[in-house]
């Protein structure tokens, strides 16, 4: 009987995984999010000692996977129109190194042991929402999302879900809770969210 | 627990009388609608600081204490046995919500981690295919058309909305805990789930960055919502406006 249902659950997996790699975008999904697993593996432990190797080669694979500049607009949300060029780029920066050590850090943290893409209903167009079942080594799962779209040809991340939780949204409120509390000086905000991502390094 | 027949029948007439008021009176109650998601921020900030004391003092202490002197798969069994115990919330839910075929899906998981998996400790039912569900009355209120309301912060409990507040105090009513008649019993599995609960989210909690209020609220409200659509997630607004 066991073997039975493990033999039909392996049908089913390589299934879904054939399936997958007909559709580009859950292959190149699939491909990336194998590339960043391997490579948290690999740095795992050295990554206790000497955080910045893991950190480099993380932002490598992220500068080409990630859209940093609709990541900054969309935080910044309304405040985007009233800073000046300048200031967006020096945020674009900031968060794209906050971004990149947040999104090391889960990873190290949070062992995952597979990613199973969930395939499209339908095969995209130009934009996408992608969800993975993600499994942990201690067996829990989550899901996490990509918003994705093709520029110029390239599938970018522009934003990540993670369990239903939109990190773009949350980090939108947190940008506007700043300016608030900083009487809407751009600069001392973008410095403040620079410290922060110090800190939790600092803390870690 | 139950022992005999009789009492499982009492047990099941009991879950379901108090399962048809608890979701009457919600279909009555649950009608506020606020633009705002939370007017009360000032109140819920205090609230949440004296909370965060709280926790400070008593529950992170005894959540790390139960960390140092169990194993990981202790605690996963611990869990587990807590997921199982409540299911009956969850199956109810489902039937509620009119999806009967994972009603049943989730009363079989049920049966099969109450017996061979021990009491719930060990989750069998999911090397079966019959996966965990999380359902709960807050979320059938969503699914029948109620706004979530406002956003509160519960003295020494946490995050509700309306919706999901009014939820919580029927899962209290309906929750098997209720049909444990010794009632040091009851407290100490109370005790141990709010020590469990606490002690799962200590690794989560160093993620959150930025002001600590607004980064739980958004998350919890966006966690309620995506609940309510089952983890579907069709479309993501945060870069709608953009273009």
């Amino acid at each position: 009987m066991f073997r039975l249902v493990s033999v039909f659950l392996f049908f089913l997996i390589v299934a879904a995984n054939s399936k997958a790699a007909e559709q580009s975008l859950e292959a190149f999904v699939q491909i990336k999010s194998d590339e960043i697993l391997t490579l948290v593996n690999e740095g795992r432990a050295e990554f206790e000692s000497d955080p910045s190797v893991l950190y480099g080669q993380m932002g490598a694979v992220l500068d080409e996977l990630v859209d940093f500049a609709i990541l900054t607009r969309g935080i910044m949300g309304k405040h985007f129109k009233v800073a000046i060029d300048d200031q967006r780029l020096a945020f674009q920066q900031t968060l794209r190194n906050y971004l990149v050590e947040v999104y090391t850090k889960a990873l190290v943290k949070f062992k995952s042991k597979s990613i199973e893409i969930i395939p499209l209903k339908k095969p995209p167009t130009n934009k996408a929402t992608i969800s993975m079942e993600v499994t942990t080594q201690d067996d829990a799962t989550f899901l996490l999302a990509y918003s994705m779209a093709k520029k110029e040809s390239a599938w970018l991340v522009r934003n990540i879900i993670v369990d239903g939780i939109n990190m773009g949204l949350t980090y939108r409120s947190q940008f506007d809770s700043m300016m608030i509390s900083n009487n809407n000086d751009v600069d001392t905000v973008i410095e403040n969210w620079a410290t922060a991502a110090d800190e939790e390094e600092f803390s870690k | 627990m139950p022992d005999t027949a009789h009492d499982f029948i009492g047990f099941t007439r009991l879950i379901i009388q108090r399962g048809i008021i608890a979701g009457i009176v919600m279909f009555s109650v649950a009608c506020a609608t606020v633009d705002n998601p939370d007017p009360f921020e000032g109140m819920n900030r205090k609230v949440m600081a004296f909370n965060d004391e709280a926790d400070r003092l008593i529950l992170k202490p005894l959540a790390k204490g139960y960390i140092n002197i169990t194993s990981e798969p202790v605690r996963r069994s611990v869990s587990n046995f807590y997921d199982n115990f409540a299911y009956p919330i969850t199956i109810l839910n489902q039937f509620l919500q009119g999806k009967v075929r994972l009603g049943f899906r989730d009363l079989g998981r049920f049966v099969v981690n109450t017996t061979l998996g021990l009491l719930g400790f060990f989750d069998v039912a999911t090397k079966f295919g019959l996966e965990q569900h999380d359902e709960d009355f807050g979320q059938t209120l969503g699914v029948w058309g109620v706004n979530s309301g406002a956003y509160f912060v519960i003295p020494l409990w946490g995050p509700v909305t309306t919706r999901s507040g009014i939820g919580d105090i029927a899962s209290f009513y309906t929750h098997p805990v209720q049909f444990v008649e010794d009632e040091y019993v009851r407290y100490g599995l109370f005790i141990v789930w709010a020590i469990q609960t606490r002690a799962s989210l200590l690794e989560a909690e160093e993620l959150i960055t930025g002001d600590r209020y607004l980064f739980i609220r958004d998350a919890f409200l966006q966690r309620r919502e995506f609940l309510v659509n089952d983890g579907v997630i069709e479309e993501d607004p945060f870069l709608d406006d953009m273009e």
